[in-house]
């Protein structure tokens, strides 16, 4: 007979009680100013961002882990980046910090115009180079873990987590991304901040169309998604605005520890940039989210509304029975 | 944003529009001939401004391997910018690549000589930006 395993509240109570008036916060590290601060990203935290090809995923969570290691000076991170080479990476981020369109960049077209741009942008990556680090090949959980360890990280990116295999054998990509979940919790919970990368699947769109369209998105939308929504304190997907190309919403599907609350963004492809809107693309984009929702008749925000849309239930569902 | 200073979070300059790109955009846009014309008298006049400023004001200072690897760069300029190996550079001065190195180093102390990219064994030679005068 197996032995119960439980903590009586009366237990509980008292450390968790020292723990509320002792005021001591969660550690959090910031990932930008502004409204981008509020997304949490710490110690036992998995965050999970996503998007559609293109959406700019990557370049988001690079500009979030460089401000967090610019913004928290004794943070270490590693980054997981199954598709990009970090030369390419770091391009991106010169064009950023810098100002200097990434086509320069990438193709070497720099001149004295660009020269004390680029030699601040240099030095400013300089100052937190020792402390971020990038995983080679092979991109599976164990390298992941080794590197994460030998590194002393307290910040682990993945990108994307659909192809960074889990440990042992896996016939179908739905298991395969479920154990590297489970693992990934496992990474959060020994004490270390990771945020996730993952593709999302295209959904019926408005007019019944597949597509990517931002409208159609939902926590279903990860791709093998069970897990993955379930494993995630938080959970958000980029969706690019159909009208203005530069204009982004970064839409809060799951906040385990809060409210929901979709933050709006300029995404400057050419920098690779992500900045705020200015004030009038924030009231003409709340009018249009409030329009879009009255038609639709969906209550913004309803995360109720969201887990209704999510097939994941089902598969658990069945695996319980 | 200063020379060798920190950008602060938020505080990322604003994107610079390359001069060159938008010029010939604009032409070629607007379909004007010979735009360009003036522009390529612009740069010649640029370079001889350079090459007045170190001539009249900072050649005196200078040993004799700096100023030939101060000229080889300025010969190599494009658009600004030189990139060319250390090695080629002593081939072409007669001198060594050693004396190439303190060469370097002593301009781009005197302010004649910026390091736009460092180079390395995986990334090829530096990228330089001579400048004539380390007073302008």
């Amino acid at each position: 007979m197996t032995a119960a395993k439980y903590l009586t509240a009366i237990d509980a109570f008292d450390d968790w009680r020292d723990a509320v008036l002792t005021g001591t916060p969660p550690t959090l590290f910031p990932i930008g100013p502004g409204e981008l601060s509020r997304i949490e990203v710490g110690p036992e935290l998995v965050t999970l961002f996503g998007g559609a090809p293109g959406a700019g995923k990557t370049a988001f969570v690079m500009q979030a882990i460089i401000d967090a290691l610019r913004l928290t000076p004794t943070l270490r991170a590693i980054v997981c980046n199954v598709e990009m080479p970090p030369g390419i990476l770091l391009d991106r981020q010169l064009a950023r910090l810098s100002g200097v369109d990434l086509t320069s960049i990438r193709y070497r077209r720099l001149d004295s115009a660009h020269a004390e741009r680029i030699d601040t942008a240099l030095h400013t990556l300089e100052s937190f180079a020792d402390r971020l680090a990038f995983v080679r090949p092979p991109f599976d959980l164990a390298n992941v873990a080794a590197t994460a360890d030998a590194f002393d990280a307290g910040l682990i990116v993945l990108d994307y987590i659909q192809r960074i295999a889990p440990p042992g054998k896996h016939d179908a990509q739905r298991s395969s991304v479920n154990e590297t979940m489970d693992y990934i919790r496992q990474f959060a919970d020994a004490g270390t901040a990771v945020i996730v990368v993952a593709a999302v699947g295209r959904t019926r769109d408005s007019k019944g169309r597949s597509s990517y369209a931002g409208d159609g998105l939902s926590l279903a939308s990860f791709r093998e998604s069970s897990e993955l929504e379930y494993g995630a304190d938080d959970a958000f997907i980029l969706t690019p605005d159909d009208d203005d190309a530069e204009h982004v919403t970064l839409r809060h599907l799951k906040s385990r520890h809060g409210e929901t609350r979709d933050i709006g963004l300029r995404f400057d492809k050419s920098l690779q940039r992500f900045g705020p809107l200015d004030a009038n693309q924030t009231k003409s984009g709340a009018k249009k989210r409030a329009g879009n929702c009255a038609r639709k008749r969906v209550a913004p925000s309803a995360l109720a509304a969201l887990w209704n849309r999510t097939e994941a239930a089902a598969d658990d569902a069945e695996g319980d029975a | 944003m200063t020379g060798r200073g920190v950008i602060d979070v938020g505080a990322e300059p604003p994107p610079l529009d390359a001069p060159k790109r938008a010029a010939s955009r604009g032409a070629d846009r607007q379909g004007r001939p010979g735009r360009s014309k003036p522009k390529r008298r612009r740069a010649t006049a640029d370079r001889f401004a350079t090459l007045n400023a170190f001539v009249d004001l900072s050649l005196r200072e200078l040993r004799r391997p700096d100023i030939a690897v101060w000229l080889i760069l300025f010969r190599d300029t494009r658009n600004g910018t030189a990139r060319t190996g250390q090695t080629d550079i002593a081939r072409r001065a007669g001198i060594s690549a050693r004396t190439v190195r303190r060469s370097i180093g002593r301009l781009k102390a005197a302010g004649l000589l910026r390091i736009v990219k460092r180079g390395g064994p995986n990334a090829g030679p530096s990228v330089y930006a001579v400048v004539g005068n380390s007073m302008a």
